[in-house]
Formats: structure tokens, C-alpha cells, sequence
């Protein structure tokens, strides 16, 4: 079975499927609604910092692009990585679906292939809509725009999103096809996402290596795909003077790259090898 | 031509041993019954032979070839319970399955009409009894006329009804003439649809053949009198008795060849043995079947 024959595979598995339809929906829906919440707020009182507190700003370009990113990238479409790429996977063995395929006659690899399909499509519809939506905004709240350079500019950091999206869905999916319960895996992706790589980046990583070195781990390298947009702040507290606290946007989508081609290797490996 | 062979075919779960060194020789035409009582290792052997778990040891040909992902688009299989998405109807389920196997939907109105499911097959998987689903299955093995058909245990869970529908649908699948393999602990269903049977237990195969060859199918005497212990005395001297046992006041004999019950009535009474009742009757394969097990 050939790529196309594997999306048609999977196109026939889930077009009807509200579930990821009405993530996909849902995504756009509190995307634009933050945004559109965001855009309405006010700080009373004098700005001390020359603009810092114009909370427009993040929403002009080149600002938006960073700022729809981390909104949409960090915080929700880590959320739904997790959640769809632990459903794509686990629900196939808690069904014995995936069984029924591979007793039909697909192969292993080609499960996994077609399971990765699935994520790398995902993370094109994601960055798609993060691509429209920072446009939309960008054209609402900015003055002149140079569309050149704003166009390149939005293509790469869709590209980036969509790299960001990629580890993510891909990690969630490894941890089900090694646990196989949704729940489970869910849990364990949360778990690691939001304390336990934390907890090795701040108080493991500095006894054994330099801090410096602690920006390289997975999910911190796949966040800072999209950055912070406020880390100028850090820069005025002071905070990140003895070493730098994100990854410069190259050492980001090489290292997610790296940890992206492991994941997938480790889907590969761990995917031919599994009882179904 | 042989169609699958099983070379020491070897499985553990942790302790357990679920297959031990087995060797299954399936031929072209045959329908092969699997029997043996749960946890002999039938779903183990399927499971194996389908590609969905890995043998511990051993090895297995299709088709006198090694095994591979594409030779299973050759074999339709049911393997435990029928396994389909739920939000999918009937049609768009079978549509998956012929699309993994690479076959047309020429047949599937007829496969549906096969397993009496026409009329539902735009309703959802989701929505079905289990008996619908375990039809559903039937037909999905059926899609595309695969050389091979594989079911396993394809009555369990059924309701009786269920159950009558299914096997009537095995019944005429193996009249076609087709390769088919099916495991089961009932031995009714393996003797009213199998030519072939393969015996089972503790993972090892204990017997295999035609049934008619594996299964004895010398009467069984069924014997009274009113002088029991005379009677019993008697049957252990005449060379026809292979065995017999009491129950109930009445006492069951294994025949060897064909002792006809008016033969046996006259020898009695010319030992001074009055029978108050004497029946010839067809041996349960059940007893066979459990005679076969506890001499393994």
C-alpha cells in the first residue's frame, strides 16, 4: 500500500468521526475567541516601559505570529496533539481494530505509516488555521503591511508551528502505542508535558550537566518553536542573564527534528514488534 | 496442496504454556475443525498463523511460502470477537477491510445477504446486537472470496437464536467447497460442519484427521438386568466389550465393530442372563472427545 492508498485507509476510518472533527472546529472556535478576548483588553494607568503595556501589539505583525503561535501552539495544541494522537493510536488496540487490520493483511509498518499520515495531516490543518488566523488578525490590527515579507514570515512560522505540532502529536502517539489505554496514556503525556520534564530540566539536569544544556529536552525544544512573546520581559528582570532561557528558533527545529525522527523510529521499531 | 503448516509452533504466556512444539498440516478443500476445551491453545494457534501475535518459537507457511502481511489478503478471518468502529455502518466497515485486502465491492450486497444483514447495512456497528456483529464479521471474512476462511469459535457469545443462524451460514460456507478452518470447544458444531479435526490440549495436538478416523463411532450398548453383578461379571469376559461403565442402574458398554443388539441378547440369555432392557446407541462424541483428552 502506497501513501495514497494509506490516506484513503484512513479517510475512510475517520471522515465520519465527530470527535476529530469538533476538535478541529473547537480549535478555531477558542483560538479566535482569545484572540478576539485579548484583543478587548485594557491596562489602566501609565506605561512605564516605553509601549510594553499596549497589549495590541501582540496582535500586529510581525508580533502575531508569535504571539497566535503560543496561545494556539503551547497551550491548546498540546492539549489536542495529546488527546488525538493518544485516540488515532489507542483507540485502534482498545477496539482490536488495529487486529482486524493486521489479520486483513496490513502490514505493521504500514499501520504505524498510516497512524503518522494521520499526525503530519493534523499538524497541516492546525497550522493552516494558526497561518489564517494570525493573517486575519495581523490585517485587522496593522497599519501598512509589507505582504512579502509578512507572507514569508507566516509560511515560516507555520512551518514551525506545524514542526511543534508534529513532536507533540508523535510523542503522545509513541506513549500509546507502548500503553495502549487512552486514559492512561493521556495521563502520562500531561504528566510528562507539564511537571516531569520540568522537574528534570530544573532539578535533575543542573546536578549532572550544565543548565545551560537543559533547553534541549522535547517538549522544551518543540515550545520554543514558538516562543514566549513576552520573554523581552525576562530580558528587562534580569531574569536568563546567566544563560540563555529559550533556543534560538535553528537550535529549536533542529533539535525537534532530531526528537521528532526519534519518536518516529521508536513508532517504527515498537509498532513492528507488537502483539495486536 | 497444502494450504498452512504449522513446524513446532511453540507459545508461552509468562508460565503458562499456551502452544507446545505443534505441528498442523491443513490441505486444499479441507474444513478443519479445531477442538479442545478453553485454554488448549486453539485462539493462540489463529492468533499466530494470522500475524496478529508472535510464536516464542517455531515456524508456519501459507501456501508453502514464508509468511508475510500480503499472503493474509489471500485468508478471511475471525478471529475472537468481531472488531469494527463503532460510528461506521456495516457497508463503510466492509469497505475498510476491502480496501486493506486490495478487492473490489462487487460482492458485497451478496456477502450481506449471506449473513442477513441486507436490510441493515446502513445502520451503525455501534448500534448492533451481538449477534449482528458476529454476522457482520462472517461476511467481512467472506469479502472478496478469499481462498482461506478462519473462524474462531464464531458461536461464542451468541444467543441461541444467534447461534442456529450461524452455523446454518457455516454449514452452507463449507458445502462450497472451500478451505476452511474453524476452532471450537463444541463438538456438535465441529461434527455437523467439519470434514477434518484437529485435537487439542495444553497446546499440544493429540490427534488429527478425518473425524470419522479420530472420533470412535462404535455403538454403545446400553445395557439392564435384574442380576446386575452377573451381568457385569459376564461382560468382562466376552472379547467384544472394550470397556463399560454404570449409571443410573444401566450399564453403558463400549463395543468393538458392529455387535448387533439381537446377538448380544441371545449370548446373554444363553448365559443364563436375563436383559430387562437393551438399546444400541451412537456414541456422544463428547465421550470420545474427553476419552481422547484424559489418555493424552
Amino acid at each position: 500500500m502506497g501513501i495514497k492508498d494509506l490516506l484513503e485507509l484512513e479517510w475512510l476510518k475517520y471522515r465520519k468521526n465527530k470527535l476529530l472533527w469538533f476538535s478541529v472546529v473547537g480549535f478555531v472556535v477558542l483560538l479566535m475567541g482569545i484572540l478576539m478576548a485579548y484583543s478587548q483588553a485594557r491596562v489602566n494607568g501609565s506605561d512605564p516601559s516605553g509601549g510594553m503595556m499596549d497589549l495590541n501589539r501582540y496582535l500586529k505583525f510581525p508580533k502575531v505570529w508569535e504571539f497566535t503561535g503560543y496561545i494556539g501552539g503551547n497551550w491548546m495544541a498540546f492539549f489536542l496533539d495529546g488527546f488525538v494522537g493518544v485516540y488515532l493510536i489507542a483507540s485502534e488496540f482498545s477496539r482490536k481494530t488495529a487486529r482486524q487490520q493486521i489479520i486483513s493483511g496490513l502490514s505493521r509498518s504500514r499501520f504505524v505509516s498510516a497512524k503518522l499520515l494521520d499526525f503530519l495531516l493534523f499538524s497541516i490543518i492546525l497550522s493552516s488555521i494558526y497561518f489564517l488566523v494570525s493573517i486575519a488578525f495581523g490585517m485587522a490590527y496593522t497599519g501598512d503591511v509589507s505582504w512579502g515579507s509578512t507572507v514569508r514570515e507566516g509560511i515560516f512560522m507555520a512551518g514551525r508551528f506545524a514542526l511543534m505540532n508534529m513532536v507533540y502529536i508523535t510523542g503522545a502517539g509513541l506513549i500509546a502505542l507502548l500503553l495502549r489505554k487512552s486514559a492512561l496514556s493521556m495521563l502520562i503525556y500531561m504528566l510528562y508535558g507539564l511537571f516531569l520534564e520540568v522537574i528534570l530540566r530544573w532539578y535533575v539536569h543542573g546536578k549532572i550537566l550544565s543548565n545551560e544544556t537543559n533547553r534541549f529536552y522535547p517538549f522544551n525544544a518543540a515550545e520554543d518553536l514558538m516562543p514566549n512573546p513576552g520573554r523581552e520581559i525576562f530580558d528587562m528582570t534580569g531574569v536568563g542573564a546567566e544563560f540563555p532561557l529559550y533556543l534560538e528558533p535553528g537550535q529549536a527545529i533542529v533539535t525537534s527534528l532530531i526528537y521528532l525522527g526519534i519518536f518516529v523510529g521508536l513508532m517504527y521499531f515498537i509498532g513492528s514488534r507488537t502483539s495486536v | 496442496m497444502k494450504i498452512l503448516q504449522t513446524n513446532q509452533l511453540s507459545k508461552s504466556y509468562g508460565r503458562i504454556q499456551a502452544l507446545d512444539n505443534l505441528d498442523l498440516i491443513v490441505n486444499s478443500g479441507e474444513v478443519l475443525g479445531i477442538l479442545g476445551p478453553n485454554g488448549s491453545g486453539k485462539t493462540t494457534t489463529l492468533s499466530i498463523v494470522l500475524n496478529a501475535i508472535f510464536a516464542d518459537s517455531g515456524t508456519y507457511s501459507w501456501f508453502d511460502k514464508s509468511p508475510n502481511p500480503d499472503v493474509l489478503k489471500r485468508v478471511g478471518a475471525l478471529l475472537e470477537t468481531p472488531n469494527f468502529y463503532p460510528q461506521l455502518t456495516a457497508v463503510q466497515n466492509l469497505k475498510i477491510i476491502a480496501h486493506i485486502r486490495g478487492v473490489g465491492l462487487d460482492d458485497m450486497d451478496d456477502v450481506l445477504n449471506l449473513v442477513n444483514l441486507s436490510d441493515r447495512k446502513n445502520y451503525k456497528f455501534g448500534s448492533f446486537s451481538y449477534g449482528m456483529k458476529q454476522r457482520l464479521a462472517i461476511a467481512a471474512v467472506m469479502l472478496g472470496d478469499p481462498e482461506v476462511l478462519i473462524f474462531d469459535e464464531p458461536t461464542n457469545g451468541l444467543d441461541p437464536k444467534g447461534i442456529v443462524e450461524v452455523r446454518e451460514i457455516m454449514v452452507r460456507l463449507a458445502a462450497t467447497g472451500r478451505t476452511i478452518i474453524m476452532a471450537s470447544h463444541i463438538l456438535d458444531e465441529v461434527e455437523k460442519i467439519c470434514s477434518h479435526v484437529a485435537i487439542l490440549n495444553k497446546g499440544r495436538l493429540l490427534a488429527q484427521g478425518k473425524i470419522g478416523e479420530i472420533l470412535n463411532t462404535s455403538p454403545i450398548l446400553e445395557l439392564c438386568s435384574p442380576d446386575l453383578g452377573k451381568l457385569k461379571k459376564w461382560l468382562d469376559s466376552v472379547d467384544w466389550c472394550t470397556s463399560w461403565s454404570e449409571s443410573n442402574g444401566l450399564v453403558q458398554v463400549l463395543a468393538a465393530g458392529n455387535v448387533e443388539s439381537s446377538e448380544v441378547n441371545a449370548q446373554a440369555f444363553e448365559n443364563g442372563i436375563v436383559l430387562s432392557h437393551i438399546q444400541s446407541k451412537k456414541p456422544r462424541l463428547e465421550d470420545e472427545f474427553i476419552h481422547l483428552i484424559d489418555n493424552a
